[in-house]
């Protein structure tokens, strides 16, 4: 049986391309692994850098998440974009099956030893949690919110932060992150036949299932006006299909979404993503099979992905154009004038992108490029098609999702929502139910609001052409606000909408909702869970006010509260502080009057955990309580 | 040993190689020769196991050469278009070849380091054209290949390096066996060294012989007459004839055809002169070509 390898090659590819891996290995060792050392010898260490590494949080390590593949790639397989260099290559005695095999693992040899290097010296020194400001008799220490997952039980004062399993899981998330980057590179590495176009889509290829929901996204929001918004949606598609962005927490996901650090109930999505990586390479190997050696120096060397490449970029060109002249001229016929015209731009530069020349009118006949205007006339007619079925199916309703409202009956409760989404609990816990809220009362006058929304769509189709106007004038009559309402579901089911309101109709059918106590301290529901709270922080400051300017005094110790029963009637206190800050629109409401940030701390308990921050403002009762339990407000020495 | 039967490939709309028939014997020279075009590099690049063939076969000893790592080891190409990993040094690539080449011959190897008196630790990139070719030379002559497939071999070659190229090549046939397929334009050069030739036309093989037998069933003929030529070129009925000029009383014709057929032919019309002349590979590939560039011979 042949060898799936051919070693001269992978030892060859080995020697050629070494600093790629000597680089990045000193990268992590300059500006991860020396710092970390540096601080571990200090006076005073503290764990920061090593916990921020470990969360993969560390921007040299996300930075080489994307750089090192991306290289290593374009290096490795190169060969391909020159006629002389692919038949050079090709002729020597390897099978096409040795050749990709023995490149993919070169590359990948120099993407990952280093991670490997680093990650065993990540060991080598043991970096202890250590915090200036550790409280006594307090076991439990703030981390920072995302490190839960890596730390579930917090870690206590003089604990070893980077033991072999936090490393070994570091290692193990990297890897996969590199790894599918390195594969989707490298299925960019074999659609393209020259180096540019080849950069051009392994930067889009991260985001292409992200894009392609905001295209249609955005088009039909544009058809909808406003209503029924898939910002989560395509949030989502961006995060799942990037472990980059999952791991820096570039979006804010749910507990059913995909987050690279979250070890619990992540196993489905790692199998995805090895799923994932796993059919990439075998894709690429497809392409590296198929792809003909004469191609090389086309800009896409098949030609089904070129004519798809040339209409992503006429269509993409089409939407944007419409968009921009809509909102520099203030007309809706304008967004369709835009479409025609971005759509012919966009698909002449496609051309010349594929062509690689500018001269793309070659065939003349007449004065028209007869050519040219029998394929843009073929790209165009399927992107009206395209266009037609989003209208359509958005004016006409045709998926009954703009009128679709729950009926009172099936509704368990609402939630207005942290920008629109649910908080990251697991759908089993007592967090996860207690963010709904059940009153009757609250869920009728919801149903009631968003009736009304459903019935005004044209009054909030005019609101929503206002908003992105780009007159001035027009803006400063009309303002607008995101709405977002969760309803869950008797069944479970949960339904999600988001509507671009005007402010006059937000004001006049969700201000009395949104700004009531219930909903307020809706929010705040895992203060009901007042056994799993071991401590909550109190930091004072004061507003005032010199020379016309406002300032924020922060100059005030920390108090902190530990005792259970201190503990549930304290919060009775923030919680009435915390609405009528809320009520008051989270304003100032009087200088020099000591106001309240307050941090609490949960154990793993209820399905809650971490740390939660509240802005009270000014914290009338929460002072009164102070002064009643024996606490001061006192300045920092 | 080298064989294609039908070949066939295109590239879009164009057809490179029509049902393209070729035959190379163990332990001869082949020269492959076409003007510009004729597909001389696509079908070495089948024969390389670089393109896959649209339809057709391309064999090495009966075993077809397309992704077949037995085969390819036995082969040795150098391309027109040289290529050589960026700043390597010649032992560097030596190294690569070594490993990769079982066959490698290292006594080989520094004997014609010597011969061509190149320095193996300076970077191939920084060589001129020629000094590249003796590279890429030397790699493969080292490799010793059982197939060796040459496409513009001396191009860029000194006079010197030339004969040496070839005399080195001429040695390995003679006493290896090595069955070597040169493309080239330098006929006069191919028409020492080969023992059959192949002419592609449009991607089609206008002619496949042994050379000599070539040089002997193509004539020029140079006929006097006493008064004038007898005219039309239907008096020469059965003569395959690929090219006639009438200057005064004088016709001289090129004819492929057995000397004795022609000099019948022409006895019954009783020319003063008859001369039989030979004719180079340079001459014979015009005259066949004779179409190809109508504007440029006229």
């Amino acid at each position: 049986m042949r060898s799936l390898f051919n070693t001269a090659l992978l030892k060859e590819q080995l020697k050629r391309y070494w600093p790629i891996g000597v680089i990045t290995f000193l990268a992590y060792f300059l500006g991860c692994l020396m710092p970390i050392w540096n601080n571990a010898g200090s006076k005073y260490p503290s764990p920061d850098e090593m916990i921020q590494l470990l969360e993969m949080q560390n921007p040299i390590i996300i930075i080489s998440n994307i750089i090192t593949p991306l290289v290593a790639v374009i290096s490795i397989f190169s060969y391909m974009y020159r006629q002389n260099s692919t038949g050079a290559i090709h002729s020597l005695p390897f099978t096409k099956k040795q050749l990709f095999a023995s490149n993919v693992m070169a590359g990948y040899l120099l993407t990952i030893l280093p991670l490997v290097l680093f990650s065993l010296l990540l060991l080598a020194v043991p970096v202890e949690f250590r915090r200036d400001y550790a409280y006594s008799g307090n076991p439990y220490m703030y981390t920072k919110w995302i490190a839960i997952d890596i730390f579930p039980n917090g870690l206590t004062y003089g604990e070893v932060v980077n033991t072999l399993p936090v490393v070994t899981g570091f290692f193990a998330r990297t890897l996969l992150s590199f790894t599918f980057y390195y594969v989707l590179f490298i299925t960019a590495a074999m659609m393209v036949g020259n180096h540019i176009v080849y950069f051009l889509v392994s930067a889009v290829l991260p985001f292409i299932a992200a894009g392609f929901c905001a295209l249609f996204g955005v088009t039909a929001f544009f058809y909808l006006f406003g209503y029924g918004i898939e910002r989560v949606l395509i949030e989502k598609t961006l995060t799942f299909t990037n472990p980059i962005l999952m791991s820096t927490g570039f979006t804010y996901a749910e507990s059913s979404e995909p987050y690279i650090n979250k070890i619990d109930g992540m196993g489905g999505y790692y199998i995805a993503y090895v799923v994932i990586i796993a059919a990439l390479l075998v894709l690429s190997y497809g392409m590296h099979r198929a792809r003909g050696l004469e191609r090389a120096g086309d800009t896409v060397v098949f030609a089904p992905l070129k004519n798809f490449f040339i209409f992503m970029i006429s269509l993409s060109g089409m939407v944007l154009m419409g968009i921009f002249l809509m909102a520099m001229l203030d007309s809706v016929a304008f967004l369709y004038v835009g479409f025609v015209i971005g759509f012919i731009i966009a698909f002449i530069i496609a051309q010349m992108i594929a062509e690689k020349s500018f001269n793309v009118f070659y065939k003349y006949k007449a004065g028209v490029a007869f050519w040219q205007l029998k394929a843009l006339m073929r790209h165009a007619a399927v992107a009206v098609a395209l266009l037609a079925a989003v209208v359509i199916t958005c004016k006409m309703d045709l998926t009954g999702y703009v009128r679709y409202m729950p009926e009172a009956s099936e509704v368990a409760g609402v939630y207005f929502g942290w920008s629109g989404r649910l908080k990251s609990y697991d759908p089993a816990s007592e967090a996860y139910e207690k963010q709904f809220i059940s009153d009757p009362r609250i869920i009728g006058e919801t149903l009631a609001a968003h009736g009304q929304v459903i019935n005004a769509r044209a009054e909030q189709r005019k609101a929503f052409l206002n908003s992105i106007s780009s007159s001035y004038d027009r803006q400063e009559h009309i303002s607008w606000e995101y709405q977002p309402i969760i309803y869950r579901l008797k069944n479970g089911k949960i339904v999600t909408r988001e509507y671009r309101l005007s402010k006059a109709f937000h004001d006049e059918y969700f201000s009395d909702i949104i700004y009531s106590e219930t909903v307020i301290l809706s929010d705040l529901f895992w203060l009901e869970i007042s056994e799993c709270l071991n401590q909550i922080a109190l930091r004072p400051y004061i507003y005032t006010q010199q020379n016309d300017e406002e300032r924020i005094n922060h100059n005030y110790k920390e108090i902190m509260i530990y005792k259970a029963d201190e503990i549930r009637s304290l919060i009775e206190a923030l919680k009435k502080d915390y609405v009528k800050h809320k009520q008051n629109g989270s304003r100032v409401e009087e200088y020099d009057a000591v106001c309240f940030d307050a941090h609490t701390k949960t154990n793993e308990c209820g399905g809650i955990w971490g740390s939660y921050y509240l802005d009270i403002g000014y914290g009338k009762n929460t002072l009164e309580w102070l002064n009643t339990h024996g606490y001061k407000v006192e300045k920092l020495d | 040993m080298i064989r294609t039967e039908e070949l066939t490939k295109s590239f879009d709309n164009l057809l490179a190689l029509d049902k393209l028939n070729l035959n190379v014997k163990k332990g001869s020279i082949y020269g492959l020769v076409g003007v510009n075009g004729s597909g001389k590099t696509t079908a070495i690049k089948h024969l390389t196991g670089i393109y896959r063939q649209d339809a057709g076969t391309v064999t090495i000893d009966g075993e077809s050469v397309y992704d077949n790592t037995g085969i390819k080891k036995r082969v040795g190409y150098i391309p027109d278009d040289l290529y050589f990993f960026p700043n390597y040094t010649i032992k560097a690539y030596a190294g690569f070849y070594k490993r990769l080449f079982k066959t490698w011959d290292d006594e080989r190897y520094k004997s014609l380091l010597r011969t061509f008196g190149l320095n193996d630790r300076f970077n191939i990139n920084r060589f001129s054209k020629g000094m590249q070719k003796q590279a890429a030379f030397i790699f493969i002559m080292s490799a010793m290949p059982d197939v060796m497939i040459l496409d513009e071999p001396v191009d860029g070659l000194d006079p010197v390096v030339r004969r040496l190229v070839i005399q080195r090549i001429v040695e390995d046939v003679s006493e290896r066996e090595m069955t070597v397929l040169i493309s080239s334009h330098n006929l006069k050069e191919m028409e020492g060294i080969c023992d059959s030739i192949g002419i592609l036309k449009r991607g089609k093989m206008a002619i496949e012989r042994d050379l000599d037998e070539l040089k002997s069933d193509v004539h020029k003929i140079q006929a006097a007459y006493p008064d004038e030529v007898p005219p039309g070129i239907e008096k020469y009925k059965g003569l395959n004839i690929r090219h006639i000029e009438t200057r005064g009383s004088v016709e001289i014709m090129v004819v492929k055809e057995k000397e004795e057929v022609i000099r019948r032919a022409i006895a019954q019309f009783k020319p003063l002169v008859y001369d039989l002349l030979p004719l180079s590979l340079e001459e014979i590939f015009i005259y066949e070509m004779e179409g190809e560039y109508n504007e440029i011979l006229v």
